[in-house]
């Protein structure tokens, strides 16, 4: 399938794209603020993809490659609208979260949704570390902040996103420790 | 019943929700990202077919029946009528030997040859343009001149004053008619006039006959060569054609003194890399943060033209650009610059020592960067006005160009330093030019002068280099133009 994308087949190109894009398009929806957002986001990335495969040395997974382009081209589009430049308000953020209605159906899809409610920045940091795996040094340099930034903002996210879960009784908190609800 | 259960890593919780998670795109996405990835395969062809059906277009009409396209004129037997009904009296019959579909009108003057003649004029509806040669003088002295200008009908001239055929001939092309010859040549001179027209373009002949020609039978007994005038209209040869063929070619030579100017713009493909400087101001647009200035430069070049109708020309050339603008900048210490490149893997970055910043430093510098070309530009050129004696032209070409040399500075990444990286400089380009101007006629040749914008189409380096640079010239165009003989 990958030697098919070099060669610039299309039917590879369609199997390609149909293999990862239901998780890229998760990818770029925790980086974005609507559906549509996203969708465009994974348009970009998958074309960056299509045009280095040939770049690709075998080394290591390929889905995780696919990821990395798909998460660097959310950075870029996020910094092209300069929504890293909104300022934020944590109260005004909390209360707009506690507004938006999520419906109870599969955890995951709750807790990803509860992701996308906190503000740009902060849900950027929070993927890129928590759940994308980059350094807070990484991040630093990709988002043209001080790793000090990172870390702070970091920890802001997780406290925000700890309450919000909190709140729509996706996790509970047992004196020190946070514990997952589960309906049996 | 709520189950819980300890959730001491809260980063591994939300990792393992969000590997969990999948979203399904619209088919709208897919058929975006499919037009994107074959769209370049599909253009080249149809450009280069609309190009290629042009040419074979053109070449058709010009060069395979080049009289019977462009230069269409009536049926001569119909003008054989207006003439005989327009004929004073018998010692200027007029008789239409045979017809066709591109007829000049060649009369003879009544035999008794005296000095003075007259005729009447008459109307045709020829399209091509005459010029005579002083080359040709010998041959032309005893033709007497016929024109489609009322004005004229009713002159009369001399039998050798050819200052009158070459007065008349310019007058009439100005006023877009279209003079003809008469012939008032004895039997000998038509025959001379044969030898000569053997070599030229066939146009139809009308054959205007003594008065010892019985216009009834269409036979002359006096008049030995009509055999050979029937000759001539047979092999359709007759000069006017050849000069209207001939100058249809033109040389053309011209300098464009001109203002180059850039716009620049950022793609930053990988400039999220890893490795690659990143600054929070890259998302503002990069004109904001340089300070260009245009400088002059010149484009000089020779073109051949080839006439295809009265007013649209074709051409192509052969020219040398020289561009040039300035750059504002500062001496500095030895800094670090840095171009994230396009195309690479992650992390790809050309990294270089530079004393030049774009930003401050210890003493203000100018920069200039220079281009030298060479073009091979292929267009058109339009006359949309004829205004008295000057005319009004617009034209455009589009010009492959290749770069002889050049020493331009390029900017980092980051915006913060100049560095000169010769090898990502693109050799081939493309540039299109719009041009206006006046031309003038004067002495045998054509004097042009007008703007002339152009505008470089692929950016001056390559894909690698994340910012694209467009170069922009506007300059004073002045050509001279001569007709090839």
């Amino acid at each position: 399938m990958i030697e098919g994308c070099i060669q610039n087949n299309p039917v590879s190109q369609r199997e390609l794209f149909n293999k990862y894009s239901p998780k890229m398009l998760s990818v770029c929806y925790r980086f974005s603020q609507s559906r549509e957002d996203a969708e465009d986001m994974l348009q970009e990335g998958f074309i960056k993809v299509f045009a280095q495969i040939h770049t690709f040395q075998n080394k290591g997974s390929f889905e995780g490659w696919v990821r990395r382009i798909m998460v660097h081209t959310c950075i870029n589009v996020l910094k092209r609208n300069k929504k890293f430049n909104e300022s934020v308000d944590l109260d005004q953020a909390l209360f707009a979260s506690e507004k938006e209605i999520i419906p109870s159906i599969m955890q995951a899809k709750q807790v990803v949704e509860c992701i996308r409610l906190l503000p740009i920045g902060y849900k950027t940091v929070l993927n890129l570390y928590a759940i994308e795996g980059y350094s807070h040094k990484e991040i630093a340099e990709m988002l043209g902040i001080e790793e000090s930034t990172s870390r702070s903002q970091y920890t802001r996210a997780k406290s925000m996103l700890e309450q919000i879960l909190i709140k729509r009784r996706i996790i509970e908190k047992k004196e020190t420790k946070l514990a997952m609800v589960t309906a049996i | 019943m709520k189950q819980s259960f300890n959730l001491d890593d809260f980063e591994a919780f939300l990792s393992d929700s969000a590997e969990q998670h999948r979203m399904y795109p619209n088919d709208r996405v897919w058929r975006n990202i499919n037009a994107q990835l074959h769209k370049d395969n599909k253009w080249p062809a149809l450009t280069f077919a609309a190009i290629l059906t042009s040419t074979i277009i053109i070449s058709i009409l010009v060069f395979i029946h080049p009289d019977r396209a462009l230069f269409d004129i009536p049926s001569t037997t119909k003008i054989a009528s207006n003439i005989l009904s327009k004929s004073p009296n018998k010692t200027s019959t007029i008789t239409a030997i045979k017809s066709s579909s591109s007829t000049l009108a060649l009369l003879e003057a009544p035999s008794n040859r005296n000095k003075t003649h007259t005729w009447e004029a008459n109307h045709f509806s020829n399209q091509y343009e005459f010029n005579l040669e002083e080359s040709n003088k010998s041959i032309l002295d005893d033709q007497l001149f016929v024109t489609n200008d009322a004005s004229l009908s009713t002159n009369s001239i001399s039998e050798n004053d050819s200052t009158f055929l070459r007065v008349a001939a310019s007058t009439l092309s100005k006023e877009n008619k279209q003079p003809i010859i008469i012939s008032a040549n004895e039997p000998e001179n038509l025959q001379l006039l044969a030898q000569h027209v053997n070599k030229y373009q066939p146009i139809d002949v009308l054959h205007a006959l003594p008065t010892s020609f019985d216009s009834s039978t269409q036979q002359s007994s006096a008049f030995p060569k009509a055999t050979m005038m029937e000759e001539i209209v047979n092999r359709k040869q007759i000069l006017g054609a050849l000069k209207n063929k001939k100058q249809r070619w033109m040389i053309a030579f011209y300098a464009t003194p001109s203002f180059s100017y850039r716009y620049l713009q950022d793609n930053k493909k990988e400039s999220d890399k890893l490795n690659g400087p990143v600054a929070n101001y890259l998302t503002n647009d990069v004109n904001k943060f340089v300070t260009h200035k245009p400088k002059m430069g010149l484009e000089a070049g020779v073109a051949v033209l080839y006439k295809v109708t009265n007013d649209l020309s074709i051409k192509a050339g052969l020219q040398l650009n020289y561009r040039q603008y300035a750059i504002d900048a500062y001496s500095t210490t030895n800094e670090r610059a840095a171009i994230a490149l396009n195309g690479r893997t992650l992390g790809d970055s050309l990294v270089r020592m530079s004393r030049i910043s774009n930003n401050s430093g210890y003493r203000p510098i100018q920069l200039t960067n220079e281009y030298l070309q060479i073009a091979i530009p292929v267009g058109f050129d339009l006359k949309v006005m004829n205004l008295g004696k000057v005319d009004f032209h617009l034209a455009s070409t589009a010009q492959l160009t290749y770069q002889l040399a050049s020493r331009n500075f390029l900017l980092s990444s980051d915006y913060k330093n100049y560095l000169q990286q010769e090898n990502l400089n693109r050799r081939w380009n493309i540039n299109t030019a719009v041009e206006a101007f006046f031309s003038y006629q004067l002495n045998g040749i054509t004097l042009q002068a007008g703007p002339q914008f152009r505008y470089q189409l692929l950016p001056g380096t390559k894909n690698l280099y994340p910012i694209e640079e467009h170069l922009i010239d506007y300059g004073m165009k002045i050509g001279v133009v001569k007709t090839i003989h």
